[in-house]
């Protein structure tokens, strides 16, 4: 048993690649765009087009595609069970369409619902790739600091960027120590004969409650003495902090910005005036 | 210097079940000095190693630190620059996410410019041989390399004293020898060592033992002088450490071997 | 032969960017009623290879075979296995999740369906074994107990299910001393009195040396010693080379021997190491003496 090994959300793979090197506010501005631009695309094709995109930039960072698409696994049974209960309860919703496929008491399948949802899948994994994506290749630190510096904007009229910052970084930083000890908690409980994920609910619920209390417990624990030691190091909130690292935008920066105005330009071109809207 | 002056300390001391935990201590460190507090679980130590920078306050007594008064409530963050702290459970100590940034923790709390942290920083990783690992997360560090860092988040802080508690009771022996031989680097440092423990070979390099029990501080002194009282040490379930021992069993087996021996080459001068 | 493990190899996180080889081929047998150290330096497998014993992990290389349960098997009873194998991992008292010491302990035979009546003597039993008088301890609070009775608890729950091998993970970790007597009174009450197999993993090589008849050092996923604690603790260019360092009577004896005296490495505690130095200063004597005439 090991639950670190199909979540690739918040993993960070080190490599030397030109995604790696980009700054990180441009990475955040950017995969923000792209993802704000996701939501414009209305065919298949685009889709497809954004998504060999993407899979161009993961190829640049160096990271295996099927690794990156590893993490969708777990995803698969949520989205497919979206996607029919959408398409059997949404037929009112398309109640003149001419194109029924099918129909069965109040259960309505039109080609529009079809297509729609569809789409919508589409959308859905391609979101959960682009923020895979910006974590696989940007470290916690690029990312902690990148929100930082880009919400510190802000701080005139009060955001406290450093403190929530603060925030991000601990809860990433105790992220694989406590994937590592509900792992033990798991498998200490399952060695005394406790069994994990079977019989319905109620029982599953029931299960759980041997691995959550001691997780409770122990995470209460570690928060005390992770304040103790934070505090015997001086910190006090985020006033009159300095922090080591100033980020500075290099040639690199630019012209990943280049490339992706660039991008989303002829994108968008085809799609109004080439490729048929129906595709 | 510190000075903890007739000390005493209740947890909940305002509460009708007040907690006694430390009772009329009395203690002086000098700067550049290394320091073991021994005793068990429940002697006190942990709780006077709070004392030393303002994490507890004294309910009766004092503590100074260099002639500040940890109840000063407007010098704490003086105090906590000065005397740096390393807990038991490496794993619940480091806040960042990578080496770099976690040694760079303290000095940006400080308040310092970005160049100075930079340079604090590569020093202190350098003196506790980390800049291999600097941009390595914590999790992926052995218990020892984690201890280090710790040790490294002081050193740049420049605090002159450094706390340690029971900082090798979760590691496995190559951790404890890391702890012990960063100990070291400290002290070359001048850096003043407070070392709670209760594995007392690692108290053989000490200045002073301070021997804590019920919250009493039972026996002070030199290594030497606390270690030759094996018999009272031993009524408070404590050892001395293993050379002495075996020192102390040669004498009884009738070999002219005094019975505070503390160290190898010492023992060999004796056979 | 209660433990027997053939050729095991491990990968960590297969098929990702963090791959890594925990055990390569490592081949270790167990027989009934013996108490075997496992040592080595972090990361050299011995968490994971214990999980083996305990079919938390199931071979895909290699072979386990528990008290006659092939886990390699794809019919094998995981829960036959997990019955006659008790794991205690390290830091125990963190599974801990009752209220009350009892219900904890009970906690195990109770999920494996033993007869309620049974249980509580189940309860008594192990809380007995553990050194915690059931009669104080089976209604007391889980919170008012000390750190080291929390830890004994703990493995009262694992051995509430009365399994045949006890394996035991870095046990006393992180007690003072007070505390790791009794956790190691505990270990061996329940191997000389229950008889029991025990295994024990541990990083501190002064528990080992007191407690095993058979010592296994792993490093990086292989055995690389084994033998009797005076065999393995004796081979100090092997401990210190895989980064285990020495159990402290052979440090002052290895030191010893550095300067020009010829005693044995292989002391186990201090009577052992002072009693050898002394035959040596009189064999010396004698030596000399001789000369002399």
């Amino acid at each position: 048993m090991e639950l670190s090994k199909d979540i690739t959300l918040g993993q960070y793979v080190p490599r030397d690649s030109v995604i790696h090197k980009l700054d990180p506010r441009v990475k955040i501005i950017l995969w923000m765009v792209l993802v704000t631009a996701l939501f414009f695309i209305r065919t298949y094709t685009g889709y497809l087009v954004f998504f060999i995109f993407l899979m161009g930039v993961i190829h640049l960072a160096q990271i295996p595609i099927l690794y990156a698409l590893r993490g969708l696994r777990p995803a698969i049974p949520f989205i497919v069970v979206l996607f029919i209960i959408q398409l059997l309860f949404s037929g009112s919703l398309y109640a003149d369409s001419t194109n029924v496929l099918f129909e069965w008491s109040f259960i309505r399948i039109t080609a529009e619902a079809v297509r729609t949802y569809s789409l919508t899948i589409c959308r859905v994994i391609l979101l959960f790739f682009s923020v895979t994506l910006l974590t696989l290749a940007t470290s916690l630190v690029g990312l902690t600091d990148g929100m930082e510096s880009l919400m510190s904007v802000g701080r005139p009229i009060g955001v406290p960027a450093n403190e929530l910052a603060m925030v991000m970084v601990i809860a990433l930083r105790f992220v694989p120590t406590l994937v590592e000890e509900l792992e033990r908690i798991m498998k200490a409980q399952m060695a005394r004969g406790a069994e994990v994920e079977t019989g319905n609910f109620i029982q599953r619920t029931k299960q759980r409650i041997p691995i959550l209390i001691p997780l409770l417990m122990n995470t209460f624990q570690r928060a005390e003495e992770l304040i103790i030691a934070m505090e015997a190091r001086c910190y006090r909130g985020g006033k009159g902090r300095t922090k080591r690292k100033t980020l500075r935008l290099g040639i690199l920066d630019y012209q990943a910005i280049a490339v992706t105005i660039l991008f989303l330009v002829v994108f968008f071109s085809l799609t109004k005036y080439v490729i048929p809207a129906s595709w | 210097m510190i000075r903890v002056e007739n000390v005493g300390f209740a947890y909940n001391a305002t509460s009708p079940n007040p907690i006694r935990a430390l009772e009329g201590v009395s203690l002086q460190i000098n700067k550049g000095e290394f320091v073991a507090i021994v005793g068990h679980n429940g002697s006190g130590k942990s709780t006077l190693a709070k004392h030393f920078n303002a994490l507890l306050l004294p309910t009766e007594g004092d503590v100074w630190i260099d002639g500040i008064n940890t109840k000063d409530k407007k010098s704490v963050w003086d105090i906590r620059q000065k005397v740096g702290m390393v807990f038991q459970n490496p794993d619940n100590q480091l806040v960042a996410t990578v080496v770099e940034d976690d040694v760079a923790f303290g000095p940006e709390n400080l308040g310092i410019p970005s160049e100075e942290i930079q340079r604090r920083t590569e020093e202190a990783m350098a003196l506790m041989r980390l800049t291999e690992v600097r941009d390595k997360a914590p999790h992926m560090l052995s218990g020892g390399q984690k201890q280090r860092v710790a040790i490294a988040g002081i050193l740049a802080m420049r605090s002159d004293y450094v706390v340690m508690d029971e900082p090798t009771s979760v590691l496995d022996p190559l951790g404890r020898l890391e702890v012990m031989e960063s100990i070291r680097v400290l002290r070359r440092e001048g850096i003043t060592v407070i070392l709670i423990t209760h594995f007392m070979h690692e108290a053989i390099e000490a200045d002073q033992v301070v021997v804590m029990d019920g919250g009493r501080m039972v026996m002070s002194g030199s290594p030497r002088e606390v270690f030759a009282q094996a018999d009272k040490l031993r009524s408070l379930s404590l050892d001395v450490p293993l050379v002495t021992q075996v020192a102390a069993r040669l004498a009884r087996m009738g070999l002219d071997i005094p019975p505070n021996v503390l160290s190898v080459e010492e023992l060999m001068e004796y056979l | 032969m209660i433990i027997q493990i053939e050729n095991l190899h491990h990968t960590y996180m297969e098929g990702t960017p963090f791959e890594t080889k925990v055990l390569h081929g490592v081949n270790l047998e167990v027989k009934e009623g013996e108490l075997v150290a496992i040592i080595g330096p972090t990361r050299s497998g011995k968490s994971t290879l214990v999980q083996y014993m305990n079919a938390l992990f199931l071979p895909k290389t290699g072979r386990v075979v528990i008290d006659g349960h092939d886990t390699s098997k794809k019919t094998v009873d995981v829960r036959k296995v997990r019955q006659t194998v008790g794991l205690v991992f390290q830091y125990p008292e963190h599974q801990l999740f009752q209220e009350t010491v009892g219900k904890d302990v009970a906690f195990g035979p109770k999920v494996c369906g033993i007869p309620k009546e049974e249980i509580d003597d189940r309860v008594s039993e192990a809380l007995d074994a553990v050194g915690l008088e059931p009669k104080v301890f089976k209604n007391r609070y889980i919170f008012a107990l000390s750190g080291g009775q929390k830890r004994r608890a703990a493995i009262a729950g694992v051995l509430a299910l009365q399994p045949k091998v006890m394996v035991f993970d870095d046990p006393t970790a992180g007690l003072d001393p007070k505390g790791r007597e009794e956790i190691l009174g505990t270990i061996r009450r329940v191997h000389e009195k229950q008889g029991l197999t025990v295994i024990l993993v541990s990083n501190n090589l002064e528990d080992v040396a007191r407690m095993a008849k058979r010592v296994v050092v792993l490093s990086e996923g292989k055995v690389v010693l084994e033998g009797s604690p005076h065999e393995v603790f004796s081979k100090v260019e092997v401990m210190r080379q895989i980064g285990l360092g020495l159990l402290q009577t052979v440090e002052i004896m290895s030191r010893l021997k550095e300067r020009g005296f010829n005693v044995p490495l292989d002391s186990l505690d201090a009577d052992e190491t002072a009693r050898r130095i002394f035959e040596y200063k009189q064999a010396m004597k004698g030596g000399s003496a001789g000369g002399a005439v």
